[in-house]
């Protein structure tokens, strides 16, 4: 058996442990590969930067620890702008596996340099709640009858910030962080911009992108950070590089391992045919 | 007790249980898998209550007899929380077969309230927008003058769009003028289904990076 023949047999669980090895490795060699904004991600930006200081915002959580990795870094990297901003950040999220998420990486951003944002004054955790666009309806009715309580089950009265907060018509912005249904495509773009005229930005999964992408053509969003690619973007633009930018590099590499090796295997697919081919020939042209 | 610590390590074994099977399958697998399972439905039950029915229905009702906010001594003042109440102990008789019909009002009111709603915001937020998305000049001007580029994008749009949807037109043989359309229209799918798949890649190997920056960092800090 030639080598190329051994090649198009090898066993997959190969490829996984190239894959891995290359992940480990660059992911402990300390190199930042330049990473460059695009105008998507730029949008996201601007429509924050664009607020007010002191303007409320609404950010959504709407992922679970499943989408981690790419959605949180984002998450962590806009609620540090809009704290920068001095935004009034209301958090919540339409997951309710995600519900935790929210009060650690609000606490995250909190620890790195905002420890006077204080709670209630200047942020506010609404909780999660589960009805996708039956909440986001329900709460340009009412925030209240949407959540009665927060996250720690305070009353809204009880806090300050909520005082002018009643209805989803009082944020000029929602942004989300969304893994999917119910996020960004069935939740905020059809109620909260299309109904309830809100800019609506945010961000989602690699996996969403090519499905998100004509709500920004269309400009029903007004910018999208995709997978963590779009989160390292982020991370550059609000010059706070983390775990994004890190992980940018082996994702790079773990790319472009996978390119050679789909080069590599269509090559010795090509190469074996036309040698098997020839072969099935050969009796054939000698009879 | 570390119960950070304990939690980083419950997570790092865990994690390495799941991946031992890209080696083949094994108990360890096995028994990683019936955990997050039992987990996640205990969690997600958990959560439903203080999420969903404390706060929702549980809360106000307790308030109003606690408070004394009835009406003929009996009736709460949210009396009408009790229908989604009912409504949602319905659903409970799936399980007995004589009373099982009930079921379907629960699920008639679903159905009713959330086709109403997303409906229209299908049309007003998906259809419509991008139909208009798609009618775009076909001679792009900016600033009095022809931009090549963008009018090059909005011909390849258009032409895209309708090429896919010939591809998808079946009352008619494809041949001639409809044939060429379809074989272009699948030259798009390919290129729409490509991108996807790239994107696929992106994100699953993102998937594995977060969970390598968990064990190499969190659990064995070696990651700077």
């Amino acid at each position: 058996m030639s080598f190329l023949t051994k090649a198009l047999t090898l066993d997959r669980r190969w490829i996984f442990l190239a894959i891995g090895i290359v992940v480990i490795l660059f992911l402990l060699i300390p190199i930042t590969l330049p990473v460059d904004v695009t105008p998507e991600s730029q949008g996201v930006y601007d429509t924050i930067e664009a607020l007010p200081s002191g303007s409320p915002i609404l950010v959504a959580w709407d992922f679970d620890p499943a989408s981690k990795p790419e959605l949180e870094p984002m998450a962590l990297a806009v609620i540090k702008h809009c704290f920068r901003r001095n935004l009034k950040v209301v958090a919540m999220g339409l997951w309710i596996t995600g519900a935790p998420l929210i009060e650690q990486d609000i606490n995250q951003v909190k620890a790195n340099g905002f420890q006077n944002k204080k709670y209630g004054e200047d942020y506010v955790n609404l909780g999660v709640k589960v009805g996708g666009y039956v909440v986001v309806n329900t709460m340009a009715q009412s925030i209240k009858d949407a959540f009665p309580t927060d996250y720690f089950q305070t009353p809204l009265e009880q806090l300050p910030m909520m005082q002018n907060l009643k209805t989803l018509r009082d944020f000029p912005v929602v942004i989300s962080f969304s893994a999917g249904d119910p996020g960004i495509k069935d939740a905020w773009v059809p109620f909260a911009h299309q109904r309830y005229h809100c800019i609506v930005a945010g961000g989602c999964t690699a996996v969403s992108v090519s499905e998100f992408s004509p709500y920004l053509q269309t400009r029903q969003l007004s910018g999208l950070l995709g997978g963590m690619r779009g989160a390292a973007e982020y991370e550059k633009l609000v010059d706070a590089k983390a775990l994004a930018t890190k992980g940018m590099n082996a994702q790079s590499f773990a790319h472009l391992m996978i390119i050679l090796f789909i080069v590599f295997g269509n090559v010795a697919f090509f190469l074996t045919r036309r040698k098997r081919v020839q072969g099935a020939e050969g009796p054939r042209v000698q009879g | 007790m570390n119960w950070t610590l304990l939690g980083i390590w419950i997570g790092a074994l865990l994690t390495l249980c799941i991946y031992s099977f890209l080696y083949k399958d094994n108990p360890f697998y096995k028994f990683a898998e019936h955990v997050y399972v039992g987990i996640s439905a205990g969690y997600l039950l958990a959560q439903d209550y203080w999420v969903q029915l404390r706060p929702n229905l549980f809360l106000p009702l307790w308030n109003d007899y606690a408070q004394g906010q009835v009406h003929f001594g009996f009736i709460p003042a949210h009396w009408y929380l009790f229908i989604p109440g009912i409504l949602g102990l319905l659903v409970f008789t799936i399980f007995i077969p004589k009373v099982s019909w009930m079921f379907r009002y629960t699920l008639a009111f679903t159905v009713g309230v959330f086709s109403g709603l997303a409906i229209t915001a299908e049309l007003s937020a998906r259809v419509l927008p991008q139909i208009g998305g798609t009618l775009r000049p076909l001679l792009e001007l900016q600033n009095g003058h022809v931009s090549p580029w963008e009018t090059f994008c909005n011909l390849f749009l258009v032409v895209g769009v309708l090429a896919t949807l010939i591809y998808f037109f079946f009352s008619k043989e494809h041949k001639g003028f409809i044939g060429a359309g379809a074989k272009l229209g699948v030259w798009y799918l390919m290129v729409a289904f490509g991108a996807a798949f790239g994107y696929t890649v992106m994100a699953r190997i993102s998937l594995l990076i977060g969970r390598m920056q968990f064990l190499l960092g969190d659990w064995l800090h070696l990651m700077r």
